[in-house]
């Protein structure tokens, strides 16, 4: 018999980065969404911001972030 | 003085998904507060639970929540995987005290969640979304799910082999996750299944992988291609090579992937879909799908239909 087929097929990876600030930019607690810090601009909302412009961020542990 | 909060978020704050929901609301003027779980420590909180207020400072700032809260939107796991790290006992009691906390906010029962952790607990759950699938009138692959090799399955035939929910494993110290993998008949007779069950499904093939985000009555849904055709096996393990393009899904897979969302009691749902031989089949829903991903393609219109449901429009 061989092993698994979930253990055969497990893909292995690098953990993730976790908690890294971003360059340029501040968390603002009480808007709620990070800002660049001289125009104060949500990161999000500009074009060149590498923020989950895909789904590959959260293919390793699902799309529900349970994996903590 | 304390400001009265309409729309409570709960996420992260590395959570950039939930960047778009604050930008949009702060656009919008709107009175929301947004507590991450990674940062309680930087939050006083008191819960009156006599009068159901939540009382929050933040950086100097007061903010209270009473019965009247309007919406919840909920960026937070309804359990917790299992990933076998070791963690002091100041993070274990952070993790589960906190937990429970904002599982308690549940008392905020007249509020619109997007979504009730209560429902998405249920809908996690893959089997009985592909039960309820075949309820609203969807195709659905064959399945089963089995522990055993000893199936009727055809060994010189591909399946599709995939984890009940994403195995999130440590091997030998190292990360593991588990796609949806193309797997022959023989190589599962051939494997100890023993310990732990697992889906088989039938290969559909060649198909079109579909992303459909529903929030409430509205559909967003994109075909998946690579070089502008759909991908063999699972379209995730291609990472910068993929095109998104929305598209208008027939009215009546439309109607059933508001139907499914609808009765599993949920407001927003990620469905996959995949398109095989003409036909739409049910694959799975994702109640905390994300979307982020997808604004582009979208022009910003999932964020906003979010915030228009949050803001009760």
């Amino acid at each position: 018999m061989e092993e698994h087929l979930l253990l055969a097929k497990a893909h292995l990876y690098e953990s993730p980065k976790k908690n890294c600030d971003i360059d340029n930019a501040v968390y603002d607690a009480l808007k709620g969404f990070w800002v660049y810090n001289e125009s104060k601009f949500p990161c999000v909302m500009d074009e060149k911001f590498a923020g989950p412009r895909t789904k590959k961020d959260d293919i390793e542990t699902g799309e529900d972030q349970k994996g903590e | 003085m304390s400001n009265k909060i309409s729309i409570l978020i709960i996420s992260n704050k590395f959570d950039f998904t939930t960047d778009y929901i604050c930008a949009e609301l702060n656009a919008r003027g709107e009175k929301y507060i947004r507590l991450n779980r990674d940062e309680f420590w930087n939050y006083d909180i008191t819960l009156e639970v006599a009068r159901f207020a939540l009382r929050i400072e933040i950086e100097g700032q007061k903010y209270y929540i009473n019965e009247s809260l309007k919406s919840v939107y909920y960026r937070a796991p309804t359990f917790l995987r299992d990933v076998f790290e070791v963690i002091d006992e100041k993070e274990q009691l952070y993790r589960s005290q906190w937990a429970s906390f904002i599982r308690n906010l549940a008392i905020y029962e007249n509020a619109l969640w997007i979504n009730n952790p209560v429902f998405t607990y249920k809908a996690e759950n893959k089997i009985l979304q592909l039960k309820y699938a075949k309820c609203v009138g969807f195709n659905i692959p064959e399945t089963i799910i089995t522990n055993s090799n000893d199936q009727s399955l055809d060994k010189n035939k591909n399946y599709v082999v995939k984890s009940i929910e994403p195995a999130v494993l440590k091997i030998n110290q190292i990360n593991a996750f588990t796609y949806t993998n193309v797997v022959r008949g023989a190589d599962i007779y051939n494997s100890d299944l023993a310990i732990s069950p697992i889906i088989i499904q039938e290969y559909l093939n060649p198909k079109i992988d579909i992303r459909v985000s529903v929030i409430g009555n509205f559909i967003f849904a994109v075909k998946i291609l690579k070089s502008g055709r759909g991908v063999d096996g699972d379209w995730r393990k291609y990472k910068t090579e993929l095109d998104f393009i929305p598209f208008e899904l027939p009215e009546n897979i439309s109607q059933k992937c508001i139907q499914i969302v609808n009765k599993l009691g949920l407001i927003f749902g990620a469905i996959d879909l995949i398109l095989f031989n003409g036909k739409y089949y049910f694959i799975e829903i994702n109640p905390t799908g994300e979307w982020a991903w997808l604004t582009k393609c979208f022009e910003n219109k999932i964020q906003k239909k979010i915030c228009d449901y949050l803001q009760d429009k």
